[in-house]
């Protein structure tokens, strides 16, 4: 995650390239976030609506925050408040989920790795529940440690290890033969570290 | 290494930050393979768990097609927010500025209400090269199909013109009108009470008798009057007859349809509504001296007098008196 402590501290005492640059570091993955809730259009706008906001209250912003965090929190907040008008919002279920707090449809939208594999992780991500999805895909995709996501998603800490672990349970088991078959049922966790740091920019 | 992690199994294992941070980001390897050496019997359920969190990690990329539309955004988002600091060296003029919503133009709205209004007399008068205007008598109104497929509704004894529409897409509105802009370059309304500036959303402005209302249909609009600034999102309004704005609210009945046989009013003083009633029928409507100032949020049909008065005396508990007006 780009680190922008900087940048929030600059954009506090108003100077306007701060502002640009977390654009430029958060947008991305915003728009990948708000697609997942909403539809484009409606998440490119409020992720304009969420900048200009940022900006008009830039004195008021908190004096230490995860950049990250915070635009996703507040993202989330409008599109949610705007589907909810719409009555395209899921409402948490009694009895079927556990962390009894609300849930929103949200849909992890793969474009990456149009392979085989990724296309049997995507089926197997349909399989999940709307708040299961996005749990995914705050922890793995944005990069989101259960502090920030509690924050986000407004459920506990807990609750969200433990949405996250059923998610994690559900797609393994989905996924116990292709992904086996693609990784290697024989490879150690050293070789698949040796794997990562292919993967991953130190 | 503790033992806390003994009890769990795979899930739990890919659910918990230390491991997910020594997988995705090598931390604390040496310590987990020693944790591994001494407890051989978790290795499966740590292998699988690391199997998954690797087919997770799927790095982020941006396409080629988001890169166009984000660097639009942020064109949006800059002009907006240096022309905020602009303002605030302005005092006294009365401004009246929708947000600018500027993005890549990859998508075109559709024109929902395309032919709907064809019960009209359309003016088109050439006052110079490049100028167009749409002028609408008592009674009248006009569907304007702009060359982007933009769209305005013009309402009755109003007046839109249009010169040069092209990378500035500029226009003139006197009087009433429902715009549904396609996304695309700016998109700017000049009125006698100030300027809208706006780029893919619909609204409502009724800039008529000295007040002004606009009400957001889809997307979101700033708008400034003097000191007050409102930000609407979808079917939010708010209306001035004087320098503040009122505080914004939400309008069910501008979100029930978008049709384009409906005027919609919002905290709209009577005397008001039978003025755009009489407008848009071309028939008096005697104002009850009781009722003259009270104010209403309704929506009334444009295609039926006898029903849009109708409402409005159940509403009113009156019978209202009308006439048809002499041309």
């Amino acid at each position: 995650m780009p680190t922008t402590d900087r940048d929030w501290t600059q954009l506090r005492a108003g100077e306007h390239a701060a502002l640009e640059r977390l654009y430029r570091a958060h947008a991305p993955a915003l728009l990948r976030y708000g697609r997942g809730l909403a539809a484009e259009a409606q998440a490119l706008d409020a992720i304009q609506e969420l900048y200009v906001r940022l900006w008009d209250r830039r004195e008021r912003l908190p004096e230490s925050a995860n950049p990250r965090a915070y635009l996703i929190t507040s993202l989330r907040h409008d599109l949610v408040r705007d589907l909810r008008r719409e009555a395209k919002v899921t409402e948490f279920a009694p009895g079927r989920e556990t962390d009894g707090e609300e849930s929103v449809e949200f849909e992890i939208i793969g474009r990456e790795r149009d392979n085989e594999q990724q296309r049997d992780l995507q089926r197997a991500l349909n399989l999940l529940s709307a708040r299961e999805r996005e749990l995914i895909e705050l922890r793995f995709r944005q990069e989101l440690d259960y502090d920030a996501i509690s924050a986000v998603t407004g459920i506990s800490y807990q609750s969200a290890r433990n949405v996250l672990a059923r998610a994690i349970g559900k797609l393994r088991g989905a996924l116990s033969t292709s992904l086996c078959a693609a990784v290697g049922t024989s490879l150690t966790c050293a070789t698949l570290l040796l794997e990562l740091s292919r993967q991953t920019p130190s | 290494m503790n033992d806390r992690y003994l009890p769990l199994d795979a899930d739990e294992l890919a659910a918990d930050e230390a491991v997910q941070a020594y997988v995705l980001a090598g931390e604390d390897t040496g310590a987990w393979e020693s944790w591994l050496a001494r407890h051989p019997e978790k290795a499966r359920a740590l292998r699988d768990a690391t199997t998954l969190l690797l087919a997770l990690n799927v790095p982020a990329s941006t396409a080629e097609a988001d890169e166009q539309a984000l660097n639009g955004l942020w064109q949006a988002i800059a002009a907006r927010t240096q022309v905020d600091q602009t303002k605030c060296d302005e005092s006294g003029a009365q401004v009246f500025d929708l947000a600018d919503h500027a993005r890549a133009s990859r998508r075109r709205r559709i024109i929902g209400w395309s032919m709907a209004v064809a019960a009209s007399l359309l003016l088109i008068y050439l006052l110079q090269p490049g100028a167009q205007v749409w002028i609408t008598g008592p009674g009248e109104t006009q569907l304007v199909l702009l060359p982007d497929s933009s769209t305005v509704r013009l309402g009755p004894n109003s007046r839109l013109s249009v010169e040069g529409y092209s990378d500035d897409r500029r226009l003139t509105l006197l009087g009433e009108g429902l715009f549904q802009v396609a996304k695309g370059s700016p998109f700017t309304v000049e009125t006698p009470e100030g300027t809208i500036a706006v780029l893919g959303t619909s609204f409502d402005v009724d800039a008529t008798a000295g007040q002004l209302t606009v009400a957001c249909r889809t997307g979101r609009v700033r708008v400034t009057r003097a000191a007050s600034a409102r930000v609407l999102s979808a079917t939010e309004a708010t209306h001035s007859e004087g320098a503040v704005l009122t505080e914004v609210r939400t309008l069910d009945l501008w979100a029930e349809s978008n049709d384009a046989t409906v005027i919609r009013f919002y905290d709209a003083r009577l005397a008001h509504v039978l003025a755009r009633l009489e407008s848009y029928y071309d028939r008096q409507v005697a104002v009850p001296a009781e009722a003259g100032e009270r104010r209403l949020d309704v929506a009334l049909p444009t295609d039926d007098f006898q029903q849009a008065i109708s409402n409005l005396d159940y509403i009113l508990g009156v019978s209202l008196d009308t006439t048809m007006n002499k041309r």
